[in-house]
């Protein structure tokens, strides 16, 4: 019977969605005209014996949410939110020109779960939490940002969201990415730390760990008969992989599709910009890498080529597409290429290496002082901070759609979901040295930022562009983990080059949970059932490019609600926090205050403490696990909001 | 197990939930309801299996000993090689229960594979197709295809979500999600090594499942978040933790993990053995699952080195023993398990395919081992509507090169082609398109012309196993 209920809930769901969706999402193809109708008939008969008349249960949905509106106790009329810089600006304005309702501020409480969570990916502390209620400085808000930005927690949680977009899996390059983090290191910088690195084995700089992930689609079956012979990693295919990684991640365009043919054609109705694209131009831009050549050493303990050992330099004939020897010339992934030699030429400008300039160090300058950088870098923050990019996914840039002084033919329209402001967040971040640290704490400190989910009006999806509600994420893989440690008091025990850490996130890579390995203390590791935990929400293994999360699964809630990894939390031993604070002397009621500032970050309302006495009677032990158990399985807890 | 009747229809609560959604997430989700499927209107599904098991063996099962067997001088003379027809010969070294599947057995030898490294044909095994980086974020696992085709045919007393998998969160790449159908079509990925203990463990059982989920709805009812809905996320988060009890409290969810005997574990003795038997059991629940990954995770497969040494601790010697142990059980016990079909077994209506995501290089190494080859491999067929004792595909007298696809087509077939044999006995058109979908490249269930060389793939089932 509940799946059935399941079942109503989703498909009203859909029959709603669809409505907004043929009005906002598919700009691309379809002139803005009426959305399509779902066809009433034909869901009905795909429904039989669920519901009569799917059509009254959405209108009658649409009155209740007014109704109920009208019934509870109002906010008060929404204040004028204060604009406190340049975003708030922009997005006030348009705002208020187009008339649309908006949500009112943050309480402290919803902000400073919310702040805590995205810069550190930690949740605040009980004792943090009640210091900050009780302050009264005015720019409180603020210091806690600058507070957050550029600690230790802070590299942690930003070193993992650049590793999954990197594909990380070694310690020593994540140690790299969360050095630039801590220290603030100008963004451009860091590319060209990349772009331009090069050693005689590529564990020894970090920066090359970046091109791990690429040599996996270049590289043929290793066969160790010969410890000279290059011809089994193509090196070709490995550039125009780099290649495309490069275009994703710092410019937000991707260039896979035209590195096989010519995007007229192919991509038309899709991407104007990638459509005007050709396969030559692709060589051009990877011929940036022409002369970069991966070599894999011998490893005479496993009597085989070993990526342990890579060797990278600046030796190589340049793209030469008719003859790459020693290496294996002939493509492997993509179409056969055509047999011409390529001279490097930056896509978006036709810039070229300065005479006699090394091409990889000509990237390096060239590709960051563009403005698409920076665009794709704000865009990039924003979409993580505000959980809605303004293009969304990050590499999908159409930059035919992106000038409101040029726009496109129709039926296209503009692409961003606000385009002036994601040039003036990008122009400021170019402005700042490229400072990441600049570019978080001026978006998390805007209004706009700190806006409540709570939206008293009735929400349509046409609003979303306009950010005027926070929209709710669902927390990620290694985010939920350290929730579920921190609320309950009791850490994990992971390793990373043999030292033992306690969250998730201070390791390189989601590989670095292991399997169940007991730890140094001979304690059980928790690895399988924490990997699991991560993979309900998303986490990728990072082989591939990560796709989006923010998705709800039952999975997330079947591991919540059975695995081991919970309940042994959940429990009331000494080594928990329900079992620490039932042991304390603590009221029933500070027992109740203390479990919901731990775990939902604020305070519990009357009726919630009444609730959770009324559990804790007769049974307080039991009850109180209780209580913990559902206050961990609430949306509340696995959602930032 | 069912509760009250007014459970069946949503509450207030929930139409408010409905009503006070932010969609902005679902539309940025760049998933779209309905997807637009269309069919090229070409195939007959032959739907001749209600349940399919599809075994990966990553890392690659080397054909020349195994299902194509070949001598030449690198074979291990220890193999002592039965001749079960005149088409086929296997060993009984590597496979001593033999005589409780190969009757059964088809296979296909003139399969094969456009990747030579694994994390590439492991995700062509778990898609169905070629890697593709451009839209790999909207790929989804083939189980997930399965899982939204077939969602119309379930049955109110379903619980148990129709895609599962076992230990693919162990492989290579992961459980590879729904990608661009709804999330809900994601399998769910059980760790033999993990769930029996979980799932199946007396800590409190449904008791305290069911007391839990008591406080959990009293505590919502009170919840501000619930009261004045957070969004979208939390609504899907009510109907899928809905969902999730609904299952967790199912008996039958429990007994397919306490069903795992000792006599089970000394039967099937490996992980990939204890997943077989988890999957017999699932099976027999019939609670809603119709199709059963099961990966033989990490990669144990992959013998460049010492393959035939019994002294290392890797070989294909203990691989194939630990393979044969788990389909021979496997095999026996479907077979004397009733289906829900009177007069049928669980064998009659459950196929099973075997395969690997490349084959073996013909000749040996200098380390004793063998290396990648990806133009001939063979999978295995039995169950269901397979007829047995079909050998589709010949080899040269080393593997090395395929001299008769044993189809109708020209072509060799592809994993691709595998995905729609198992599409086809579920009653599935693989001919299918979704065009709406997040990036405007259609998904095309069977992806006729993937990127890497010049090879279409045959838009086709093997349809020789049926016939």
């Amino acid at each position: 019977m509940r799946f059935l209920k399941v079942s109503l809930v989703g498909l009203l769901t859909s029959v709603l969605s669809v409505a907004m969706l043929g009005q906002v999402a598919n700009q691309k193809k379809e002139p803005q005209k009426t959305p399509p109708t779902m066809n009433q008939e034909r869901m009905e008969k795909a429904h039989e014996g669920i519901f009569a008349n799917p059509g009254n249960k959405a209108a009658e949905a649409g009155k209740l949410t007014a109704e109920v509106a009208k019934a509870l106790p109002a906010n008060g009329p929404v204040a004028k939110i204060p604009r406190k810089n340049f975003i708030d600006d922009q997005i006030f304005n348009r705002i208020e020109k187009d008339r649309i309702p908006h949500s009112p501020l943050s309480t402290d409480e919803e902000f400073l779960r919310r702040a805590s969570l995205d810069a550190t990916g930690l949740l605040p502390t009980p004792d943090r939490i009640r210091e900050f209620l009780a302050e009264k400085d005015p720019q409180k808000r603020d210091k806690l940002i600058d507070s957050l930005i550029g600690t230790e927690e802070f590299a942690d949680q930003w070193a993992w969201f650049w590793g999954d977009l990197f594909r990380t899996r070694e310690p020593q390059f994540h140690y790299f990415t969360r050095s630039w983090l801590k220290v603030d290191r100008p963004y451009n910088e860091v590319f060209g730390d990349i772009v331009t690195a090069n050693a005689k084995s590529h564990i020894m700089i970090p920066a090359l760990g970046f091109y791990r992930g690429a040599s996996y689609n270049a590289t043929r079956a290793p066969s160790p008969t010969d410890a000279d012979n290059y011809y089994l990693f193509n090196r070709l295919d490995f550039i125009d992989e780099v290649s495309v990684d490069i275009g994703r991640i710092f410019l937000g365009i991707n260039m896979d599709c035209f590195s096989c043919h010519d995007g007229e054609g192919h991509t038309d109705s899709i991407n104007l910009f990638l459509a005007s694209k050709t396969r030559a131009e692709f060589h051009q831009q990877a011929a940036f890498f022409g002369n970069m050549r991966r070599v894999a050493g011998y490893s005479d303990r496993v009597l085989n080529v070993s990526d342990g050992n890579s060797i990278i330099d600046d030796l190589g004939p340049g793209y030469k597409t008719n003859d790459d020897a020693p290496f294996h010339t002939e493509a492997d992934n993509r179409f056969p290429r055509d047999g011409r030699t390529y001279q490097p030429s930056f896509i978006l400008t036709g810039e070229k290496p300065k005479p006699g300039e090394n091409p990889r160090k000509a990237l390096a300058r060239i590709l960051p002082s563009h403005i698409q950088f920076s665009r794709a870098t704000a865009n990039l923050i924003w979409s993580k901070l505000m959980v809605v990019g303004f293009v969304e996914p990050y590499d999908a840039f159409d930059l035919k759609r992106i000038d409101p002084k040029n726009p496109p033919p129709k039926p296209w329209g503009i692409q961003p979901t606000n385009v002036e402001l994601m040039n003036a967040i990008a122009e400021d971040f170019k402005a700042h040295n490229y400072s990441i640290h600049h570019l978080i704490k001026t978006i998390m400190k805007s209004n706009a930022y700190q806006l409540s989910t709570q939206f008293d009006a009735e929400w349509k999806d046409a609003y979303a562009p306009y950010y005027a509600r926070r929209m709710v994420r669902v927390l990620t893989g290694p985010e939920a983990a350290d929730a579920l440690a921190q609320a309950t008091d009791r850490p994990y025990r992971l390793q990373i080059q043999g030292q033992t850490v306690s969250q998730v996130k201070q390791l390189a890579g989601p590989n670095g949970v292991g399997r169940g390995r007991p730890t140094a203390d001979g304690l059980p590791s928790e690895g399988v059932g924490i990997t699991a935990l991560m993979q309900a929400f998303f986490q990728s293994t990072r082989e591939t490019p990560v796709p989006s999360g923010n998705k709800a699964s039952p999975v997330q809630a079947m591991i919540m609600m059975a695995s081991p990894v919970v309940n042994s939390r959940v429990k009331a031993d000494p080594s928990t926090r329900v079992g620490k604070l039932l042991a304390s002397n603590k009221s029933d009621e500070d027992v109740i205050e203390e479990l919901f500032l731990a775990s939902l970050s604020r305070r519990p309302t009357g009726p919630e403490i009444q609730a959770a006495k009324e559990l804790m009677t007769p049974d307080r032990k039991r009850g109180a696990e209780n209580v913990e158990w559902a206050l961990l399985n609430s949306a509340e807890f696995l959602l930032n909001h | 197990m069912r509760k009250n009747l007014h459970d069946m229809f949503p509450t207030r609560r929930d139409m408010l939930k409905l009503g006070g959604m932010a969609f902005a997430t679902s539309w940025m989700d760049g998933f779209v309801s309905p997807l637009k499927v269309s069919a090229a209107a070409k195939a007959n599904p032959r739907n001749n299996a209600k349940f399919v098991i599809f075994i990966e063996l990553p890392g690659a099962i080397s054909p020349m000993e195994c299902w194509d067997f070949k001598q030449t001088k690198d074979t291990p003379n220890d193999l002592e090689v039965q001749k079960v027809t005149s088409d086929l010969y296997l060993s009984k070294t590597l496979f001593p229960n033999y005589a409780d599947w190969a009757p059964r057995a088809s296979f296909v030898r003139s399969m094969r594979a456009p990747e030579l490294v694994h994390f590439t044909g492991q995700y062509h095994t778990q898609t169905g197709r070629a890697l593709n980086v451009a839209v790999a974020k909207e790929i989804p696992g083939f189980g997930s295809v399965i899982a939204a085709e077939l969602d119309k045919t379930r049955r109110e007393t379903d619980t148990f979500p129709t895609y599962m998998s076992v230990a693919l969160g162990k492989a290579r790449v992961g459980a590879i999600g729904s990608g661009l159908f709804p999330p809900k079509y994601t399998g769910i990925d059980l760790d033999p090594g993990a769930v029996l203990e979980v799932f199946g463990s007396n800590d409190g059982g449904k008791a305290l499942l069911e007391e839990r989920w008591a406080a959990l709805r009293k505590m919502s009812a009170v919840s501000p978040a619930e009261l004045r809905p957070l969004g979208d996320k939390a609504s899907e988060f009510g109907a899928f933790y809905r969902t999730a009890f609904n299952i967790l409290d199912d008996p039958r969810w429990k007994e397919v993990f306490t069903s795992v005997t000792e006599e089970d574990k000394k039967k099937y003795v490996s992980e990939l053995g204890i997943g077989c038997a988890i999957a017999r059991n699932i099976l027999a629940a019939d609670a809603g699952t119709r199709f059963i990954y099961i990966c033989d995770a990490p990669q144990p497969w992959d013998h460049h080195s010492f393959i035939f040494d019994r002294t290392r601790p890797n070989n294909h010697y203990n691989t194939c023993l630990n393979l044969d142990r788990a389909i021979s059980n496997l095999v026996k016990d479907l077979a004397t398990t009733p289906s829900k079909t009177p007069g049928k077994m669980l064998i009659d209506e459950t196929m099973v395919v075997v395969s690997s995501e490349f084959g073996r290089m013909p000749y040996m190494n200098n380390v004793y081992g063998r290396d990648h080859y990806k133009e001939t491999y063979t999978s295995l067929f039995l169950g269901g509507g397979v007829k047995p004792g079909r050998i589709i595909g010949k080899t040269n007298e080393d593997c090395s090169k395929c001299i008769d696809t044993g189809w109708k087509h020209s072509e060799q077939p592809n994993m691709d082609n595998l995905v729609a044999t198992i599409y086809s006995a579920l009653g599935i058109d693989w001919t299918k398109r979704v065009d709406n979908t997040p990036s405007g490249r259609a998904y095309e269930y069977i992806q006729t012309a993937p990127i890497g060389g010049s090879e279409f793939i045959s838009n086709d089932e093997i349809a020789e196993l049926f016939v």
